[in-house]
């Protein structure tokens, strides 16, 4: 933007002076076509052989770890405000320093990553170009993207033999997802239910199904996602089908579903930006919301409610991974084991608070809120009895997984579910 | 013109002195447009490769699927140029002729936005209109609006967050053409007893076209092609083609249809500038301005 | 002027007075109209500064809570905010160098010799000024995915530096339209060599649009959106940070950046002002 006190009169004199004679063009027009050869390039593919039966992934597992040591430093990327951080400072970390002190690996943790989408964009080239991202570790969401690390070799298969708190303490509602069967590359970092979060003073009622949300009485005020993954899943439990079982024909109606409720007038906007502020700015009545968002809104005044409809929410995990490139792989696993030790995994979920997967660390929460006084002891009380963080059975009995799609149902769940928000 | 004594090396100057930017605007602004034609016609996916087929039919699918968004991005684009234009005018007339000795404060003061970035500008629309913000607020609490009423998440909110991104540009050049305008000219009018309104249709206007022309080529372009203010600002179908491209690119990762997208868009606004240009007859047209 | 006839009585009895006393009658509505219009300008500016102050506790900064002057105090309370903030700035630098060092002598050929290919030159820089933002980056990131080249800083800076060399050229080139090159061969008539002659001669006539190009550069820069987020890959610029961070609410410490480059800007264009003006004395 110009940063002149004068008017930009020079440049805009220069635009507006006479150009582009014929012969300018075709002078052009010849210097384009010099370049043609360029036209050539193609996009490689980077298909790798994944490893299936049990024999092969130990002899993947044996492959990738034989001769690795311990090298002192782990470089670890996460999305934004996803770990602990000291109640007094946000720039610290009590866990990772705790884990520099107990092992003497160095850490460096940054978060960048944003959504899985644009983070796979932005570190497939690194991958392709085969030097690297410069991580060791790194959070992945359990959605249609994890698959394709998998099968383009991505990921480093995981020597369980080195994980044993995992083994130990990881809940089993959270192991074993259909993403990762037998969790070959991944463990659990924390999860997350996609439900209706909403103001129950503007609503001014319960609500407790999704078809609350074709409430004429919301008309303009639902908030929905522009995230073709979760839009779709909500979609199939609101008409009463399990995600992970749908076929093609419960797409559509799970489509139609939709159009329904947008052709209503009902939906304000289709945003995963915008939709926590504009919730607690009463802009949206109700909306697609994570679990974590809910809690965090009403830690900071807002009087917000989490529901698990009915029919059904979506329990989503996401995950900790080692790149296949890393240069610090056994630094990487050994954290990987270190955050499940239930008091890690507290910690951790005293600040992150979405759903925990050690449930052991209910009673650590519990025994910090009974330390400690004031806002903090409130703080840990209501997390360690929260439904948010540490799911009734009730509760687990309505969450249901992702569906995971290959690359030819993704094509069609994309053109079935992005038209939605993308009208 | 006579040329004196050549001094040596002195035609090759000027080429020597355009080369480097020219090498780098070669490199990364005319073989990133091929690049991205040759790979509009690839076929493939991401995990197996583009290939090139030169596969024409990506245009056909993408247009048909698309073509709802494309045509919605050059409306706005319009409604916005034309938002600015309509806004604007007046104000650059205004600061040309009436405001005597502090023309610079107040063409200084169009310039503040810009010394504040563009996308907090936007989202501090997003506080201003909120449902029941600073400014509806008091409004719907007095009952002078309906409970129900927004601004936000509609087209007009994408429109105006537009309009009010890109007014300076079409201010500023109006009020250089407008401040070009010779005084004689306009006596020379009124000594002919042309009234005020005939002096403002049939001598300021005419000669302040070059200034509106330019102005609706600073607009146009950028506010057809935005998807920041649709992001942020916008509703349920209001999507414009900077989204979709964003989309294909990032997160569905169909590098051939986002490439085709985007020549499409940069074809459909270079198409109308330069018709545009053609229709105004503004070879003749700019030559007066540039004077 | 045959419809001019019937002439409004006010400026019959105005038009034998002498020339220089007609003032044009005020007009408070368009006056009105005009501080209307610059208060809309203003109104998100002003917002941004104010919310700066705002004592919110919630990460949703839209109410106001009452003054507190704790987000200057911890400006740089948030590490990647401020990286970000370090990003734009030092991107913005090393742009400005390089494109006004590239874009310079185009400005200076284009506005001081008649050569040929000029026309294909002056089409090159305005299709770059004309091409929507989007298509630039769509392209780049085209060849850069065609290459596999990662994103990251250099290809942000590679990007701003090629939208950024036509606004320098342009504003260059303008400069030189005025000046007389036969100044120049003047002085080497006089036995100047050509370098002394370029740099008694060209360069001081060159240096005010120099000096705009490179403030237009940096501030172009500084603030591009579009490109960036298409080339930036893992980096994070400043609008790319605020951007992603509207969807937990942005806190008080980027209005209060957005405030202090606000104020940066003023400084730097007050002080352009001046030195100009002091050239022209």
């Amino acid at each position: 933007m110009p940063l002149q006190p004068t008017p930009p009169a020079p440049w805009l004199r220069g635009l507006t002076e006479r150009r582009c004679s014929r012969r300018g063009l075709l002078r052009a027009a010849l210097g384009a076509a010099a370049l043609a050869p360029l036209a050539a390039c193609s996009v490689p593919g980077a298909r790798k052989p994944v490893p299936g039966t049990a024999a092969e992934i130990a002899a993947a597992v044996g492959d990738f770890w034989t001769g690795r040591k311990k090298k002192g430093r782990l470089s670890f990327a996460n999305y934004t405000q996803y770990i602990d951080t000291d109640p007094g400072d946000q720039s610290r970390h009590p866990t990772l320093e705790a884990f520099t002190r107990e092992t003497g690996i160095k850490v460096s943790y940054d978060e960048v990553i944003d959504d899985s989408a644009s983070w796979f964009g932005k570190i497939q080239p690194e991958f392709a170009s085969g030097q690297g991202i410069g991580y060791d570790l790194m959070v992945l969401g359990g959605d249609s993207y994890l698959p394709k690390y998998i099968e383009l070799g991505y990921l480093a298969p995981l020597d369980h033999a080195r994980l044993p708190h995992f083994a130990r303490y990881g809940g089993a509602a959270f192991k074993n997802s259909s993403f990762d069967r037998g969790n070959v590359y991944t463990v659990p970092w924390q999860s997350g239910m996609t439900g209706i979060g909403y103001d129950p003073a503007k609503v001014g009622r319960k609500i407790t199904s999704w078809q609350d949300l074709l409430d004429p009485k919301l008309h303009g005020k639902v908030g929905m996602w522009n995230d073709a993954v979760q839009l779709g899943n909500v979609a199939l439990l609101a008409v009463g089908v399990d995600p992970e079982t749908s076929t093609h024909a419960d797409w559509r109606k799970a489509a139609a579903w939709l159009r329904r409720q947008r052709d209503a007038g009902l939906v304000r906007s289709y945003s995963t930006t915008t939709y926590q502020s504009s919730l607690q700015r009463g802009d949206l009545y109700a909306s697609l919301v994570y679990s974590g968002d809910v809690f965090q809104a009403n830690r900071s005044g807002s009087r917000l409610e989490f529901v698990i409809p009915e029919e059904g929410g979506l329990l989503w995990t996401d995950n900790l991974c080692i790149p296949s490139t890393a240069a610090h792989p056994v630094d990487a696993l050994t954290y990987m084991d270190y955050a499940y030790r239930p008091e890690v995994a507290a910690r951790i979920s005293e600040t992150v608070q979405f759903v925990c997967p050690v449930p052991d660390a209910q009673p650590v929460i519990a025994r910090d809120a009974a330390a400690a006084t004031g806002e903090r002891r409130s703080l840990l009380g209501s997390l360690s009895s929260s439904p948010l963080v540490f799911p009734t059975k009730a509760d687990e009995a309505k969450l249901r997984h992702l569906r995971v799609l290959d690359e030819t149902e993704e094509k069609q769940w994309n053109a079935l579910f992005e038209p939605i928000y993308q009208s | 013109m006579t040329r004196r004594r050549r001094r040596p090396g002195a035609a090759l100057a000027p080429y020597l002195l355009v080369l480097p930017g020219w090498l780098w605007l070669a490199a990364f602004f005319v073989t990133p447009v091929i690049v991205m034609v040759s790979l509009s016609l690839q076929t493939g996916d991401f995990i197996d490769g583009f290939r090139q087929t030169f596969h024409f039919g990506t245009y056909a699918h993408v247009v048909e699927t698309y073509h709802v968004q494309l045509v919605r991005s050059l409306l706005y684009g319009a409604a916005a140029t034309a938002g600015c234009a309509l806004v604007g005018y007046p104000v650059a007339y205004w600061i040309a002729f009436r405001a005597g000795r502090h023309k610079s404060v107040f063409l200084f003061l169009l310039l503040l936005p810009f010394f504040v970035s563009f996308v907090i500008r936007t989202q501090s629309w997003n506080v201003v209109l909120a449902d029941n913000g600073i400014l509806l607020g008091p409004l719907k609490h007095l009952g002078l609006l309906p409970e129900g009423f927004h601004v936000l998440a509609t087209p007009y909110a994408v429109i105006g967050g537009l309009t009010y991104n890109f007014l300076p540009f079409m201010v500023l050049p109006v009020y250089v053409a407008l401040e070009r305008v010779d005084a004689r000219v306009l006596e020379a009018s009124t000594d002919l007893y042309a009234s005020r309104a005939q002096t403002f249709w049939r001598v300021v206007l005419p000669l302040s076209l070059p200034g509106v022309f330019a102005g609706v080529l600073l607009t146009f372009v950028p506010a057809s092609a935005d998807y920041v203010n649709a992001g942020i600002l916008g509703g349920p179908s209001t999507t414009m083609i900077g989204n979709i491209i964003q989309t294909e690119y990032f997160t569905n990762l169909d590098y051939p249809a986002a490439a085709a997208l985007s020549f499409v868009l940069m074809g459909a606004l270079l198409l109308a500038v330069f018709a545009y240009a053609r229709a105004l007859g503004t070879d003749d047209v700019l030559e007066v301005a540039a004077r | 002027m045959t419809n001019g006839t019937v002439a409004p009585a006010g400026d019959t009895v105005a038009a034998p007075g002498p020339r220089t006393a007609r003032r044009p009658r005020r007009r408070p509505a368009l006056t009105l109209y005009t501080w209307l219009v610059l208060a809309w300008l203003l109104l998100p500016i002003a917002v941004m500064v104010l919310f700066g102050f705002n004592d919110t506790h919630s990460k949703v900064n839209f109410t106001w809570q009452g003054f507190t002057l704790t987000w200057y105090r911890h400006l740089f309370a948030i590490p990647n905010l401020t990286a970000a903030l370090v990003n734009s700035l030092t991107v913005a630098l090393v742009v400005t160098v390089v494109a006004t060092l590239l874009g310079t002598p185009i400005g200076l050929a284009l506005g001081r010799h008649r050569f040929r290919g000029r026309g294909s030159v002056d089409l090159l820089l305005f299709s770059a000024i004309a091409a929507p933002e989007i298509a630039l980056g769509a392209a780049l990131l085209s060849l850069f995915i065609v290459l596999g080249v990662p994103r990251g800083y250099w290809t942000v800076v590679i990007a701003h530096v090629a939208f950024c060399i036509p606004y320098v050229a342009i504003t260059v080139r303008a400069r030189m339209a005025g000046h007389d090159p036969t100044l120049e061969e003047a002085a080497r008539d006089l036995g100047a060599g050509p370098w002394t002659a370029f740099r008694l001669v060209t360069l001081p006539a060159l240096l005010p649009g120099v000096a705009s190009g490179a403030l237009l550069c940096f501030a172009l820069s500084i603030d591009d959106y579009v490109i960036t987020s298409f080339n930036a890959g893992r980096t994070v610029t400043f609008p790319l940070w605020v951007y992603s961070a509207s969807r937990t609410g942005v806190p008080p410490q980027v209005n209060v950046m957005g405030t202090l480059i606000f104020v940066g800007g003023l400084v730097i264009a007050g002080a352009n002002v001046l030195f100009s003006r002091r050239r022209a004395a």
